[in-house]
Order: structure tokens, then sequence, then C-alpha cells
């Protein structure tokens, strides 16, 4: 388990910059309970500093996985999100969209999001933004990428795409084997 | 008598004819061979009267042949009433057909009897010396005041295809077995066939039968037995990192599942009666609101009890759902260690940790036995051991044929070293949890002797009271009087799958190296028998003390 380097550390803040914005901040300076990002075999993790100390003591061989996974880098350098940092990105998100409980099934199964499954969305949502999708009760669903600016989503037919479904928490009974939501 | 000599005689006379049309088709050497070796058996059979009755080989090949006489019986009689009826038998003699039975007549007949009789004496006698038999052993079952006997030898028949007849058999043995005189047959006797009848009738191998048959009585085995086929009520455990178990109880209910909670000793458990979603399937499943868990599996976890900021062992955690418990009763304080061996089950153990929102989680992949040397002096341990699974049989079938005593003794071998190391990585004063989810003595009871005999721990209160109290002996072996701490789970009990969970509080580190001394100590609970039992023994004492002063005032 290593710390991440100033290469890596860019490119990581960059993707979850899309998400979140300036927010990135709040994720790391905590002074009452430090948390840290951490690279184990080219998978960022996020833990407390503390259980970060504690899992010094563990080999690297066994030493499989602490706290939160983000995401990978790929062998280009590249950073793939995970659906499993959803709980955690979905408090500081900058762009967030609503759905109705017809489209929350929908997009669950993992389609993409029609105009008529849309309950509202954020405003000044630019095109080819990254949103986070919720449902009515304020449960996060999923990532997603807007295909129309909030402005321009307006006046649409129902059957028009709005969001492309990059990943969702559908993905937890889909993937059995690899768990390979790349973003 | 008579009457039933004349009958005996056409009946012999019509076989003999059948054997003479046999004779001319086929080769004369082969038959004859053969009925000298059956003679030859009857008569041995003849000379040992008295064992007869236990011979039931023999008595099959009787009634067999029984079978078969009434079989020719039926034929004969047609034949007769057909034979009344020709008047044209002088023409059919001539024909040779294989069938020539329905043509001939009465008159012929009588001149082939004695041709046929000068020819074959031999086979004559041996049919005659079959029929005594026969006659012999109808009187003996008249005799007989037990219908025992009479029962075994249809049902022997039936057996094979009729499941009712086996299960009447069962009621029937243990009836017999509740009552203190058995008749003939000893109590062992009886219990073998039982323990053969409930193989057949539900499916399993005889080594694991024999297990089940020495830890409970007859009708209790039944109630076991019927239990492990019929499925437990599907139960889920609410996640209080993320929702109330009365806001999801709501939200699943207008989703259409019909719930109820599982009991008074657990604040997160709901039973899913019916439901029209799939309940592992639901968005809030998704969103990790509730885990599917069965109800006996959050035992060990409330037994443990941790608390906040503590540093808790777990040393076998896939797929995670006891891990999981952990880290929501402690609110994602503190540290929690999830061990385990095997890497393909790590997956799953992960996907649950994620998606339940457990922060606190380290994963690792050492083999239980070596985590002593990673890290020690753990708060808390809970050792989920890897065992035959024989309580939930309900939910995997095969266990019944598949499982034999050399697993539940290798699983038991493997379950006391891991147990040690739990104990190793604990501290002073810490506690450790052992829980399985089987039934048998070998991978509880006798575990945690051997960690009693080899570790400085105590057996302690679980705090709960749900289970039937250990075991303190089983057949040859005797537990420590703490043993009735633990505490055991069966299906047919508390419709829960079967489970053993115990809780063990270290006092010290290392092995005990010197010599147990076996103290007699009272057990902490004290049942009826054990009152009743003691209260003896103090009126034994009293009455012994009494003679003695009496003796002693007389010197």
């Amino acid at each position: 388990m290593r710390q991440l380097n100033e290469e890596e550390t860019k490119i990581f803040f960059e993707k979850l910059g899309e998400y979140i914005g300036a927010n990135i901040k709040l994720l790391i300076e905590n002074e009452e309970d430090p948390h840290v990002f951490r690279l184990i075999k080219n998978k960022v993790y996020y833990m407390s500093l503390q259980i970060a100390n504690w899992a010094t003591n563990v080999g690297k061989d066994e030493l499989l996985h602490v706290g939160t996974y983000f995401g990978k880098f790929t062998k280009t350098k590249k950073f793939r999100l995970n659906i499993t940092c959803l709980e955690i990105l979905a408090k500081y998100a900058k762009h967030k969209v609503w759905l109705k409980s017809s489209g929350e099934q929908s997009f669950l199964y993992g389609n993409h999001v029609i105009k008529a499954h849309l309950a509202k969305m954020s405003e000044n949502i630019p095109q080819y933004a990254n949103v986070i999708l919720f449902s009515l009760q304020e449960n996060p669903l999923g990532f997603g990428v807007a295909s129309r600016s909030t402005l321009q989503c307006k006046d649409l037919d129902p059957t028009t795409v709005v969001v492309f479904n990059q990943a969702d928490l559908g993905e937890y009974l889909r993937a059995e084997d690899d768990k390979n939501i790349e973003k | 008598m008579s009457n039933k000599k004349a009958q005996f005689s056409k009946q012999t006379l019509q076989l003999a004819q059948k054997y003479a049309k046999q004779l001319m088709q086929k080769d004369v050497i082969e038959l004859k061979s053969d009925d000298d070796n059956d003679i030859k058996s009857d008569d041995e059979e003849l000379n040992i009267e008295d064992e007869q009755n236990e011979q039931n080989s023999g008595q099959q090949e009787d009634e067999q042949f029984e079978e078969q006489q009434d079989q020719e019986d039926e034929n004969n009689v047609d034949e007769e009433q057909e034979n009344d009826d020709d008047q044209d038998g002088e023409q059919d003699q001539e024909d040779d057909e294989q069938n020539g039975d329905e043509e001939d007549e009465e008159e012929n007949q009588d001149e082939q009897e004695i041709v046929e009789q000068k020819e074959e004496p031999k086979k004559q006698k041996k049919i005659k010396i079959q029929q005594q038999q026969v006659e012999e052993e109808q009187e003996n079952e008249q005799n007989d005041q037990e219908s025992y006997q009479e029962e075994e030898q249809q049902n022997d028949q039936l057996f094979e295809t009729d499941l009712n007849a086996i299960m009447n058999r069962i009621n029937k043995i243990i009836e017999i077995l509740k009552q203190k005189e058995y008749g003939k047959f000893s109590r062992e006797e009886l219990l073998n066939e039982l323990k053969k009848h409930l193989c057949t009738y539900y499916g399993y191998n005889s080594d694991l039968m024999s297990h089940f048959s020495s830890m409970f009585k007859p009708a209790e085995l039944v109630a076991f037995l019927d239990a492990n086929d019929a499925p437990r009520p599907i139960t889920i455990r609410v996640n209080t990192l993320r929702t109330r178990r009365k806001e999801l109880a709501q939200t699943l209910v207008q989703r259409g599942v019909n719930l109820d909670s599982v009991g008074d000793w657990t604040k997160v458990g709901l039973v899913i009666f019916e439901s029209k979603v799939p309940i592992g399937a639901t968005p809030e499943y998704l969103s990790g609101h509730y885990m599917l868990q069965s109800a006996s599996s959050f035992l060990p976890v409330l037994a443990l009890a941790p608390q906040m900021n503590e540093r808790i062992l777990d040393m076998a955690a896939a797929p995670g759902g006891k891990t999981t418990y952990i880290a929501q009763l402690m609110k994602n304080s503190g540290v929690i260690f999830a061990n385990d061996t095997s890497k393909d089950r790590e997956k799953a153990l992960f996907y649950n940790l994620q998606r339940m929102g457990v922060t606190n989680c380290i994963v690792t992949n050492y083999d239980g036995r070596k985590f002593p040397k990673v890290m020690k002096n753990f708060d808390r341990v809970l050792l989920d051991a890897p065992c035959t699974g024989l309580g939930i049989i309900s939910k995997d079938p095969s266990i019944k044929a598949q499982k034999q005593m050399r697993d539940i003794l290798k699983h038991s071998h493997l379950q006391k070293e891991l147990i040690l190391s739990a104990i190793d990585c604990c501290k002073k004063g810490g506690i450790i949890v052992y829980s399985t989810c089987s039934v048998s003595v070998h991978e509880n009871e006798v575990v945690l002797q051997y960690a009693l005999n080899n570790r400085h721990v105590k057996l302690i209160d679980t705090g709960l009271e749900v289970g039937n109290p250990g075991l303190l002996k089983f057949d040859d072996k005797k537990f420590h009087p703490s043993m009735n701490l633990a505490k055991r789970i069966y299906p047919h009990v508390h419709n829960m799958d079967g489970f053993f969970y115990a809780k063990l509080k270290k006092i010290n580190h290392g092995p005990i190296k010197e010599e147990v001394k076996n103290e007699p100590q009272k057990p902490l609970v004290m049942t009826k028998k054990m009152k009743r039992k003691e209260k003896q023994m103090e009126k034994l004492r009293q009455g012994e003390a009494r003679k003695q002063q009496q003796q002693q005032q007389q010197q």
C-alpha cells in the first residue's frame, strides 16, 4: 500500500472534480478524522488515517482491500471511477439529477435515462457534464453524463435520452465475476 | 389335510407336464443339474426348522415359490375349465404346440401322468418337499402372535417403491421403542432397522444417520429430519448505518412485501413471508439498506457485543454478513480486520462491505492459523469456523449424501487449530466467540473442550436466551461443566438454521503446560434433573453421617 504520487493525484482529482467540483477539499481536509487515499496495486482506496496506519502491518500480498474503493488506474494511467464510492461523492455532488420511480427501475437495469423518467435536474448543467443521479427520496442511484444542458432538456421529446448511464447500483447484481464498471 | 393333498397332486401333475414340454424343447442335462442343486438345498432347509424363521432369504424363495404356485393355480383353474369344455382332445394331442395346455383333455392327461411320473420322479419329489415346507411355514406364521414378520415379508416387496409403507414402519418402530419390552428383538436391532428406513426415506448416507441417531432420540430424530427437508423463512437484517427498521419496513411494504419482525431478541431482524418483488434486488437492497441473512447468524455477533472504537478480528469473514453487522454495531468506528483464507470468496466479502457502506474494514487474505504472527491483542475475535454445514441441510440437500464422518473429523481438526489461533490473537481479558452452522458434537463441544484444555480461557454466559444449552456429555466424551453455557440452535425447535455459538473470555496468555486438574465444579446453569440428583446425594450423605454417629455412640 502506498500514497499516490503527484502525477496520479493530479489525474485522480481531475476526475473527481468533474463530479464534485471544488468539494474535493472536504474529502481530505477533515481535522477531526483525517482521511487519506492510498493505492493498492493500482486501485485507489479512501480510508481514515488511523486505519491506514493499522493496515501497514499487513503484508502486501495479503492486503486486499481497505476502507472504500474509488476506482483504478488503467495501464495507460487513466482513472476509472467505480460505483462503490457513490455514497461518499453523492454528499458533495455538483450537478444532480432526480428520477421518477418508473425511471429509477429502468436506470438500475443499466439503461440510459429518457426525458419521460426525468423528475428534475439542478440548474445550469452544461452539456456533457458528469452528474450524479438520485431518486425522489434522495437516495443516490448512480453516475451519468448529461447529453443536453438543462435549458435544452426542457424542449425535448419524452423519448430522447437525457443522461447516459455510466454507473448504477444495479451493477452489484450484474457483475458477478469481475467488477468492471470502467468509466 | 387330505383335501389339500389332492389339490396339490393335480397341480403337481400339471407342473410336471410343463417340465416335460420344456424338456422336449431344451437340453435334458441342464435341467436335471439345476434340479439336483435345488433338491439338496431344500433338504438342508428342512433339517433346520428352528432357524427357518430367521432365514429371511429362505422365506423369500419360498414366498416366490408360493407366488408362482398361486399364479399357476390361477392358470390351471382356467385350463381345467377349458379342458372340460373341449371334447376333441385326441386330435389336439398329436400337435406339438407350445401352448398345448389349453387343448388337452383329462383322459389324455391321465395317460401322460403315468408316463411323466415314471420319467421324472425327482422333480415331483422336489415339488413335494417344497410343498411340505410351505405348509410348515404357514403353520408357523399362524402360530406367531407378533405380526412383525408377516408385515416385514409383505413390506419387503413394497419397500423399494412405496414411501408410505416405509413411513408407517418408521412410526411403528418408534412406538415400539417407547415401550419397555420389545419382544423378540433387541433395542439395537430395532434401532438399526429404523436407521436403515430413515436413510431410504429421507435420503441420507448411513454414516451421517448413525451420527444423528446418537444425538437425538428416535421421535426427535424424525422431527429433525423433517425440518431439514422444509425451508426456513427468509430473514433480512436492517443496516442501521443507512436506515432504520421502521422506515425500511414501510418502504418494503409499499413495494408489496409481507414482513414482520423476527423476535424480541433482535432490533434489526425482519422475516419475509411473501414478496411481489425479488427481495434480493430491490433498490433498497442495492443501496445497502439491508442484507439477506439467516436469523441464526445474528447470534454470534450479538454475543460478541462489539463496542465503539475497538479493534476486532473476524477470522473467517467471507461472505461478510457477520462482518457488516459488527461494523454497524460499531457505527464505523474503530477498525475491523476481516480475514478469509479463500480468495474466491473475498470478492463477495468486498462487494458486501462496499454496498453496506462499511468504511472501517481491512480485508486480508491470511490462513487463520497464521494470524497470530501478523497481529495480536485484539479486543474481540469472532471465529465463525468453516464446518460441514449439518445445520443448513434445508438450504443444501446434497450434504445428506456427501458428508461423512471423516469430513466431520477433518473439519474438527481444522477448527481446533483455528480456535487456538483465535485465542492467541486476543488480548488478556478479551472476548472470543466461536460459532458454526453445524449441529454435530465433534465440531462444537469437542473443539471448545480442546480450547479449554490448552489455553487459559473460560466459557462465559452469551447474554442471549435463544437456544438450547450445550451438551455436557456425548457417547464416551465428558465435557467441562460450564459447557452448558454454549448455545445450540435446532431447526425443529427454533425454526432457524441449525447453529452453535459460545462465548469465551481470555484469562491469560500462553498455553496450559501443566496437567489440568479435574475439579468437580458445579455447572452454572442447574437443570431440574441436576437439582434432584443433588438432593438425593445430600440425603445419602446425611444418612451415612447419621450411621457413623450411631456407631460412634455405640462405641
